[in-house]
């Protein structure tokens, strides 16, 4: 409605939010939800004349009244039809607004949260359990605070309103005719549960389906290969079926909503026929009357359908706002409670250093010490699982260390800001994400402001201008599904240039070239290790380098070789190939061409 | 602002549905029974529910104002009867009508999985999986949708305004074109209404899955947005996302709050003119009030199939585009075939005669004019640096790309004569990266192929001497894989790719050694592995490591797509050219350690050496 929407004040959760979800909305967007609320109701009135009015209209046809007295009738009619129009428009607007309103509040409250949490919230929640937090859940809470709490309004008003009219024709009818209809909510409870069973199993098999169709996609060349695409439609189908089947049965469930909705209108109906006929017959009621009340009937049966639909919409939203509220309670597993500025990089001290993941018995890291001083270079180096990556996580703070074991500038870690280390350090991990930008803005990602000079220059370091002016569009490419696709070694240099360019005081490089072959590697880290030396004293750069390649690491300043999670050796290439047996062999076993 | 955005987003190219029936119509005759049973059903059913209002007019009629009390029950009778059959009959049309399209997407997409897997690695080289899968599951399912509430729900709601028009026909002929004369109007406007608000919908849809799809990398890459101190900037972005979607949500909300309205208060007033003209003119009209009752009920569910074609036509407009991607992909061309088989038994004599070859006209030649005979049994090793046409000699070999300018023979046959499959079951190749399929190792060596059996399995995996490696780290043949491997180390899902050339035995077999990231015990059994493969069995090897390309009969060295060099170890050594020189560099330290790493392979042939 509004063309610039407030902005939501999200970065605390207000305890009401928690508790009263419900009350917490309905009194931010107060006036909204009264004045749908109050449409809503004027409708509902309106919405019950019609069938009286047209009722009169039959009698005064079929009697000997005259047609002066008809016509204000259906001008009545008309008058109530135009107003009626008018104010289900009004609340549909209203309540339109209320609702997604506060979907959107909703989801960015949680995708606020989203950024806020650490790895061992990653590591235990998969993407498609967060989007699906974001997603559905946001949505059925809003179907619950929506449409749900609006059907059940709508329900309350027509039972408030249309007994009574029925009633005024005749009480006798009335109670004959309706006795069976309370029962339709519980009808259409257990048909909702049915729908619902159903559309799950259907779901699973989706899922199931949707599996194998990513294992042949992907595993495309090796069937290919092995001439196997017959026996792999075969196992498709398999599942095809399960899925045909699994549909088939929603379909079934699926088909019994509306003939059992229908049959609840009937049976009203043919009672009608029965008790109401004779007493029309007599003329105590007349045919107007009787048409009037046959489709009140027919009115009773949505509020009951509706209180179904109603308390299960409901019902899901409060289960989804349970996990909404569970994920908005989550802190980062390290928080960030340091105090102190840093812009410069003096040393770093490891001292005694003891880790143990959450949820795991062996510690990873075991009295790990060892000291990086200002424009040295440290590699580290070990078999897979040795450790190696654990410690530039601490480093960067991703998993909490007692205080006193890492140390920068003197200071134990914990007492910087986490911005402020984050911007000291520039890590390129291990797996080459990059975002559906374009190639400039992913290598500018970590930038406030920068120009194209830097990007060209920062490119040509990490031996990539070649190959970026060869994909169609250059810099201005897009990367990611819709875009171009880089090899594996593309990537890996993108995301390197994506850390250097930002020329932070430390350089942490976690085996990130490893798609990238050992020439290049070679090439890279000379450029690298000439503007680590070219910097000056002012700027001098420090690196942290994990590699899989020895030979690429020789001219590091000290090399840390890790063994299960132990300090094997820490020393300069020429004697670890004497006193580091790991070394050794890690460097023999790498001859490769 | 709105305008513009939504014109911009709007603009996908669809197929019309008449279109998408003609694409159809193919799968569907094929159950023309069925079709025509429920056609009948859907028929009967609509005829039913006309029945009800005009018994109702004859109870009024008949039984009320004649005061005939044994009517009223015999319609009161009749009525139930109607009801409980049309209840049956509105069954048996949705869930039969829902089968017969859930059996026609089963169709559909068996189609599809087979077409794919013969589309050409040049798709696949440049369509991401994602996209291929989506097509064969969530746009195949959103036709399905099109097929359950849209086609069904429109040709049932068109046959129910037929039924409905013919019916108040039948009570009177000049009373219906009285009442129902602005109807044309009221549908433009609806029509109107309708498209304006498919088209802000489906704007809003678009900004949902650009939310979705930020939300989903954000995630995937949180880790470096904590890292690089972006996480402000994303939530602002999100904001903006989500206000822009809640902005255009309001929008349809808007749109669709005017056509409701506007069908029930349109309905009213056909009521209130049949009331009218009913009343001044019953005489001439020769109505009863029963007739006029029947007329006003039927008057009354005249516009709600209006409405639900109106509502399901806008929720198709996405199924619409899904469709079009779907038929898309069943017209991308199979990559070409023929008939051709290989003499029996292949001897495994590879010939490449003149090849060069690039990947399209624009880019690049990978190999220029290689000639190369590789002996039935003779072992070669292919040695250059990345980009030097190594791995296109293999691809090509296996007929994954149509070979353009020269010739490769197998056994002096052709393979551009040689049937795909047949050709490619000769050849087993060994990645650097091998794929691996969710399920078990065993399910990974036979490749779901029933025709291998668990002892070839067995002994495939004995004979490359993997078995030993996964019952002691895995438990056996029988343990669960993860997606994509996960759950391996990188040398184990090669050992299974060894095991599963053997299990395949075929004639040709090509490796290309990994580089990096292999556990020591691992990387021992591949040596043997690929001793016991290459034993009297012609082999190319992409060769990294110089045991390797030691061992082989001959040693073959590319450059920028050409054989610079060619020979046997000591042949190349002498010849003093790039393999010599590359030797001396890479490694002399080796020839210093040589006795180093004998002891390394006797320690780790002992059951546990210390590395």
């Amino acid at each position: 409605m509004s063309e610039s929407p407030a902005v939501f004040d999200v970065s605390t959760t207000p305890e009401v939010l928690k508790k009263q979800p419900f009350l917490y909305y309905f009194r931010q967007h107060k006036r909204t939800f009264v004045v749908g609320l109050v449409c809503l109701l004027l409708t509902n009135i309106l919405d019950a004349l019609p069938p009286l009015l047209i009722g009169m209209a039959i009698d005064q046809i079929s009697g000997s009244e005259g047609f002066d007295k008809m016509g204000k009738t259906l001008g009545i009619l008309v008058l109530v039809t135009v107003l009626l129009s008018l104010f289900r428009y009004m609340w549909r607007i209203f309540w339109g607004q209320f609702h997604h309103s506060v979907a959107a509040d909703l989801r960015i409250r949680i995708f606020n949260r989203y950024t806020d949490l650490g790895p061992d919230f990653y590591s235990t929640n998969s993407v498609g359990q967060l989007m699906s937090l974001i997603n559905n859940d946001v949505n059925s809470f809003r179907m619950a605070i929506g449409p749900g709490i609006l059907i059940l309004m709508d329900a309350l008003f027509i039972i408030c309103i249309v007994p009574p009219l029925m009633i005024s024709i005749s009480p006798s009818w009335t109670w004959k005719t309706l006795i069976l209809i309370p029962l339709i909510p519980f009808v259409i409870r257990k048909l909702m549960s049915a729908i619902r069973n159903s559309y799950k199993n259907q779901q699973d098999k989706f899922g199931e389906m949707s599996g194998i169709s990513q294992e042949i996609v992907a595993g495309i060349r090796v069937i290919k290969s092995y001439a196997q695409e017959l026996n792999q439609t075969r196992l498709f189908n398999s599942y095809n079926k399960r899925y045909e089947d699994a549909c088939n049965q929603v379909a079934k469930v699926d088909s019994l909503w509306s003939p059992i909705m229908e049959l609840g209108v009937t049976t009203g109906s043919v009672i009608l026929l029965f008790v109401g006929a004779p007493e029309v017959m007599s003329g105590a009621v007349t045919v107007g009357s009787f048409f009037a009340f046959y489709q009140y009937i027919q009115r009773m049966i949505w509020p009951m359908t509706a209180i179904g639909l109603g308390v299960n919409f409901i019902q899901k939203g409060r289960a989804s706002f349970d996990r909404i509220v569970n994920l908005l309670d989550k802190e980062h597993n390290v928080p960030d409670t340091g105090t102190l500025s840093v812009d410069r990089f003096d040393s770093l001290e490891v001292k005694d250093l003891t880790f143990t993941y959450p949820n795991e018995d062996k510690p990873t890291l075991s009295n790990i010490s060892f000291t990086l001083n200002r424009g040295e270079t440290l590699g580290l180096v070990g078999p897979i699982g040795s450790g190696k990556s654990t410690i530039i996580e601490l480093l960067c703070r991703q998993y909490p260390v007692e205080p006193g074991k890492i140390w920068l500038n003197g200071t134990s870690i914990e007492n910087y800001k986490k911005s402020d280390l984050m911007n000291l350090f520039s890590v390129v991990p291990q797996d080459a994400f990059l975002f559906s930008k374009k190639v400039s803005e992913n290598i500018a990602f970590g930038m406030d402001e920068w120009n194209m000079e830097d990007i060209y220059q920062i490119t040509k370091a990490v031996n990539m201008n070649k190959e970026i002016q060869e994909i169609p569009g250059g810099y201005e490419a897009y990367l990611g599904e819709k875009g171009v696709n880089l090899s594996g070694g593309q990537k890996q240099r993108l995301t390197l240039a994506r850390a250097l360019i930002r020329k932070s005081e430390v350089v942490i490089l976690d085996d990130s070239l490893s798609a990238v072959d050992a020439h290049t590697e070679k090439q890279i880290l000379n450029q690298l290790k000439g503007q680590l030396s070219q910097n000056g004293e002012q700027k001098k750069t420090t690196a942290v380098i994990i590699s899989h390649r020895l030979a690429s690491l020789r001219w590091a300043d000290k090399i840390l070789v890790l063994k299960d999670g132990v300090v094997e050796a820490f020393d300069h290439h020429n004697q670890l190939l004497n006193n580091s047996p790991t070394y050794k062999n890690l460097f023999h076993l790498q001859t490769e061409v | 602002m709105t305008q513009e955005y939504i014109k911009k987003e709007s603009t996908v190219r669809t197929m019309t549905l008449k279109a998408i029936l003609v694409r159809m119509w193919p799968f569907l005759s094929s159950h023309l029974i069925q079709v025509v049973f429920v056609v009948g059903i859907v028929l009967l059913f609509v005829v039913v529910g006309r029945a009800l209002p005009l018994l109702f007019g004859y109870a009024i009629d008949e039984g009320i104002k004649k005061q005939q009390a044994e009517v009223i029950f015999y319609v009161a009778m009749a009525y139930l009867t109607f009801e409980v059959t049309r209840a049956i009959l509105a069954f048996g049309q949705s869930y039969l009508m829902q089968r017969l399209g859930n059996r026609t997407l089963y169709d559909l997409r068996e189609t599809l999985i087979h077409h794919v897997q013969h589309l050409s690695n040049n798709f696949f080289d440049k369509t991401p999986v994602g996209r291929t899968v989506t097509r064969i599951t969530n746009d195949m399912a959103a036709l399905g949708e099109l097929f359950a509430q849209g086609f069904t729900a429109i040709f049932v709601n068109s046959l129910e305004i037929v039924s409905i028009f013919i019916a108040l026909c039948f009570i009177s002929v000049r009373l219906t074109f009285l009442t129902v004369v602005v109807a044309p109007v009221i549908i433009w406007m609806s029509l109107k209404i309708s498209r304006s608000l498919r088209e802000v919908s489906q704007a809003a849809k678009k900004v949902l899955s650009s939310i979705n799809s930020f939300t989903a990398e954000n995630l995937n890459g949180m880790k470096i947005l904590q890292l690089f101190n972006r996480t402000d900037s994303s939530r602002k972005h999100f904001q903006e996302l989500s206000f822009k979607y809640r902005h255009l949500q309001l929008l349809t909300v808007k749109k669709f709050a005017l056509l409701w309205p506007l069908l029930e208060g349109f309905s009213v007033a056909t009521v209130a003119t049949a009331l009218f003209f009913g009343g001044y003119f019953r005489e001439t009209l020769d109505l009863t009030v029963g007739e006029l009752s029947a007329f006003v009920l039927l008057l009354q569910s005249f516009f709600r199939p209006f409405r639900v074609i109106l509502e399901r036509y806008s929720q198709m407009q996405n199924s619409l585009a899904s469709a079009d991607r779907v038929f898309a992909m069943l017209d991308e061309a199979k990559e070409e075939n023929t008939k051709g088989r290989l003499r029996s038994p292949v001897q495994g004599l590879v010939t490449y005669e003149n090849l060069s070859f690039r990947y399209s006209k624009d880019n690049p030649y990978i190999l220029k004019g290689i000639h190369l005979e590789i002996q039935p049994g003779e072992s070669v090793a292919l040695v250059g640096r990345t980009g030097s046409g190594k791995s296109s000699m293999i691809k090509l070999l296996q007929k994954m790309y149509p070979l353009e300018e020269g010739k490769i023979f197998i056994d002096g046959q052709p393979i551009n004569e040689i049937e795909n499959g047949h050709l490619r079951s000769h050849i087993g190749v060994v990645q650097q990266e091998n794929f691996i399929f969710k399920g078990s190792v065993a399910s990974n060596i036979r490749l779901d192929n029933p025709d291998i059996s668990d002892e070839q399995v067995q002994q495939a995996a004995k004979l490359t001497g993997c078995l030993d490696i996964l019952e002691r780290r895995r438990g056996g043949l029988n343990a669960k894989v993860e997606e994509n491997g996960s759950n391996l180390s990188v040398g184990e899902r090669q050992l299974i790719a060894f095991a599963r050339v053997l299990a395949f035995n075929p004639d040709i077999f090509v490796l290309d050694e990994a580089t990096a990231n292999i556990d020591s015990e691992s990387e021992l059994k591949i040596q043997q592995a690929t001793e016991v493969i290459t034993k009297n069995r012609t082999s190319i090897i992409i060769a990294h490591r110089l045991s390797t390309i030691k061992n082989c009969d001959r040693i073959v060295i590319m450059s920028h797509g050409e054989i610079i060099e060619i020979g046997s170890h000591n042949e190349l050594l002498k010849k003093g050219g790039y393999y010599a020189d590359l030797y001396h560099s890479q490694f002399e330290h080796l020839k210093n350690n040589f006795e180093d790493q004998k002891t390394r392979v006797a320690e780790a042939e002992a059951p546990q050496g210390s590395v």
